[in-house]
């Protein structure tokens, strides 16, 4: 039997917009995140005091406020008012590939540099990778089922906790910062700019902020109020099990799991609408992406929109699935399809259907793309709200 | 859903036997640190493992001990698991943090520009499942939970909800810290650190001892385990996770956290709480620990001394961080096994609060059928485990 949970609330930080609609505007004006020579997409207006509590922000390290500041904004989701469930029943699961990682090695080097005695008690706590986590948490009151993974799978356990009804609604997020650690340790950073699945790609830049998605089991013939961004569809994951940091060049693992998506959430592949991607811009990776969905969606895969999001949001690593489903919520319920900017064909590649315009989508599905460099492969599946939450609306109005 | 195999390398030992022969002896790993130089700091012990571990030269330590008790648990499994069909997930608060410290030490010795960079494919926590996925060639989903000292307990969760939702019918699952600078700077700086021993539950208990270990279970859809002829030696029933909102480090003081966790895995196993012959308790030596889970014990099966046993393993094998919860999963099915309950060492009744039968300072003979066993951390999280005798006749691992 088809499962589908409904995105209610969106929440976002980001250079492009502290809103999901004035990020959204900012994807579909084609505006590419501004960088610096460093490779960086780093946000520019940040401004916890907006949201969070002063008292807290001293405790917290950045990249705790960013996450913290996107789950509010989640919660909050004006648009969108949350259900009345209790905080007991409102689970939050997080994916950060690095987290505080800045905070872990200026910890780590004082410590080792000016010895234990000078080690801060209240910095030690932020070296978690979950500290984000439960500082946003203390922040919204949110007491349900809580996780946080490193790398990707959030929003994947975020559908399992739904689906086994552990709790009825859920925050889904991720979040990575910028950090001078991250960027010493990155590869194939672009010298020019980052210009994914195009010709002269050269890598990426860093991108940073967190993207949060409020979920709920909604029974359409019951819902209690009308609304919601988009369905939730399903997903699959796989590994392609070559090495620590290596992949499978073919993707084999990747196409596996966008065949198992599909057919878990019985979506055929002929109806999907569109491709969110995680190419970054690096030659060899974005290949193999490619490739992998090549093999499941042959020609139809040049008639497809697609939206390589590291072009315009930077490399985003345990972020990007977040983004990823945040994007494709926000392009169904806005018919909206983002801009590509900077895009030039590649013709090594497959002929693929990238906009340097935004454009009108009509599609009825998207499918999020989930992969890079480890070989972790996570593939998301989302669904225009207009069927049955439409029916919602006309039994509310109707009652 | 089946525990097929067993794995651990803590203080007690480098596998179950020695390990549990220790355990029930009333052994304790505590020991003098020997990782490191620790003359700077407040506490000079710890319960390291001193022994050589059946795999090293791995990239880290922590990937060291992870396939020491992964190669154990996967020999009692016996057979072959099936490759795309196995996940792994495994829980850590500290990843590859031994190479990261290393590298940081030599770069502040030679006064060189502090640079993690070369570190960080090793050190991301995310690299524990990958590693182990390649080394054993599993290409189900591979997931890393990082929620402190609840990290494992929470990979055991999660890896029984892959089950249940059919992404996986196998999960490598449990979790791995190897002994490190930072938790023992931090929890030091903290004043949580314990200066002689352990002591859970006592009247003169004055925090944790840090360890270090791994515990993996094999995970197995029943009906996948018996088709290629598995013995199951336990089963897992029920898990709980539960977040408290409360603050960064300390526990929510009442309790209500704990107890819900406890109370869904209760529930999921559709187990009333006079079902639980034994519970494996968090119980970190710390009083804030030691009084809050009494409490929330006391919320779950009532102010009864007659309520089922309880006894915490930190005295003998030391807070081994994100590997608690698996090496305390495992002490848990040895306990179903061997119808012996595991003592709480260093124990000295009147501490406020504890109040409840903490099984002193000696092992005691019982027949078990259910255990609950708890993991609780920073950030407010709170996982509970439940597993139950697969039958009377395993004799497997019993010693």
């Amino acid at each position: 039997m088809k499962q589908r949970f409904a995105v209610d609330g969106l929440g976002v930080i980001h250079q492009h917009g502290s809103s999901a609609p004035t990020f959204w505007q900012a994807l579909c004006e084609g505006r590419a995140g501004a960088g610096d020579p460093d490779g960086i997409i780093p946000l520019t207006e940040f401004n916890p005091e907006a949201l969070l509590s002063e008292d807290r922000i001293r405790r917290m390290d950045r990249a705790s406020q960013i996450l913290a500041m996107a789950v509010k904004s989640a919660v909050n989701d004006q648009e969108k008012p949350p259900a009345q469930i209790q905080p007991e029943n409102i689970g939050m699961c997080v994916s950060t590939n690095l987290g505080s990682l800045d905070t872990i090695v200026r910890f780590t080097a004082r410590n080792i540099s000016r010895g234990p005695a000078r080690a801060n008690p209240m910095e030690y706590p932020n070296t978690a990778l979950n500290a984000g986590t439960g500082y946003a948490c203390i922040e919204t009151g949110l007491k349900g089922y809580n996780n946080t993974l490193s790398g990707s799978g959030a929003l994947a356990e975020a559908w399992d906790v739904l689906a086994l009804k552990r709790n009825p609604a859920i925050l889904a997020a991720g979040m990575e910062e910028v950090s001078r650690p991250r960027q010493q340790g990155a590869l194939e950073i672009s010298r020019t700019r980052p210009r994914p699945l195009s010709l002269h790609r050269d890598g990426a830049w860093l991108g940073e902020g967190a993207a949060a998605l409020r979920i709920e089991n909604k029974n359409p013939r019951s819902a209690h109020r009308a609304g919601g961004y988009a369905w939730y569809a399903g997903y699959a994951g796989s590994f392609d099990a070559v090495g620590l940091n290596n992949n499978d060049p073919e993707g084999r693992q990747l196409a596996r799991a966008v065949r198992q998506a599909l057919e878990r959430a019985e979506i055929p592949a002929e109806s999907i609408g569109g491709i969110m991607v995680s190419a970054e811009g690096s030659p060899a990776e974005d290949a193999r992406e490619i490739r992998a969905l090549e093999s499941v969606f042959g020609r139809q895969l040049g008639e497809l929109p697609i939206f390589a999001m590291a072009g315009a949001l930077g490399r985003l690593d345990g972020a990007a699935e977040a983004f990823g489903a945040l994007c494709a919520s926000l392009a169904l319920s806005t018919g909206q399809w983002p801009a590509s900017p900077w895009f030039v064909p590649d013709p090594s590649l497959p002929k693929l259907k990238i906009a340097t315009q935004a454009s009108a989508f009509n599609g009825q599905s998207i499918l999020v793309s989930i992969t890079d460099r480890t070989g972790v492969n996570y593939v998301y599946l989302f669904e225009k709200a207009d069927g049955d939450l439409t029916a919602d609306i006309s039994c509310q109005l109707r009652c | 859903m089946a525990v097929t195999g067993l794995g651990t390398v803590n203080s007690l030992g480098t596998n179950c036997r020695d390990f549990w022969k220790r355990l029930i002896a009333g052994e304790s790993g505590l020991g003098t640190v020997s990782s490191f130089d620790s003359a700077a700091w407040r506490t000079h012990v710890g319960c390291e493992i001193k022994e050589s571990l059946p795999e090293s030269g791995h990239p880290d330590r922590v990937y060291d001990l992870a396939v020491s008790a992964a190669r154990e648990a996967l020999e009692q499994a016996g057979g072959q698991l099936p490759p795309e069909r196995t996940a792994v997930v495994i829980g850590t608060l500290q990843g590859g943090m031994r190479r990261l410290e290393d590298q940081l030490s030599r770069q502040v010795g030679n006064q060189q520009e502090i640079n993690p960079g070369p570190s960080l494919p090793v050190y991301t926590l995310s690299g524990i499942s990958r590693y182990l996925g390649s080394v054993f060639d599993f290409h189900g989903p591979a997931a890393v939970p990082v929620i402190a000292c609840a990290a494992s307990g929470a990979a055991i969760s999660r890896a029984m909800d892959l089950i249940r939702m059919g992404q996986a019918d196998a999960v490598v699952t449990g979790g791995a810290d190897a002994f490190c600078q930072l938790a023992f700077s931090g929890f030091n700086a903290l004043r949580s650190a314990a200066p002689k021993q352990c002591a859970p539950f006592s009247i003169n208990h004055e925090g944790l001892v840090i360890g270090e270990g791994a515990g993996i279970l094999i995970l197995e859809a029943l009906e996948s385990a018996r088709q290629r002829g598995a013995v199951p030696l336990a089963y897992a029933i029920g898990a709980g996770l539960a977040e408290d909102a409360y603050h960064i480090t300390a526990p929510e003081p009442e309790g209500s956290g704990a107890a819900r966790a406890m109370q869904a895995a209760l529930a999921e196993a559709g187990l009333e709480p006079r079902d639980i012959d034994y519970v494996n308790a968090h119980g970190t030596g710390t009083p804030q620990n030691d009084s809050m889970e009494s409490r929330a014990f006391k919320k779950v099966f009532g102010e009864r001394v007659s309520g089922p046993p309880i006894s915490s393993i930190k005295a003998a094998v030391g807070h081994c961080m994100g590997a608690a919860g698996a090496v305390e999963a495992v002490a848990s099915i040895l306990t179903l096994l061997n119808g012996t309950l595991p003592p709480t060492l260093n124990y000295l009744p009147g501490a406020p609060d504890c109040t409840l039968d903490y099984i002193p300072n000696q092992a005691r003979p019982a027949k078990v059928r259910n255990v609950l066993s708890n993991s609780f951390g920073f950030g407010g999280n709170n996982a509970s485990l439940v597993f139950a005798l697969a039958q009377d006749d395993t004799d497997t691992v019993r010693v």
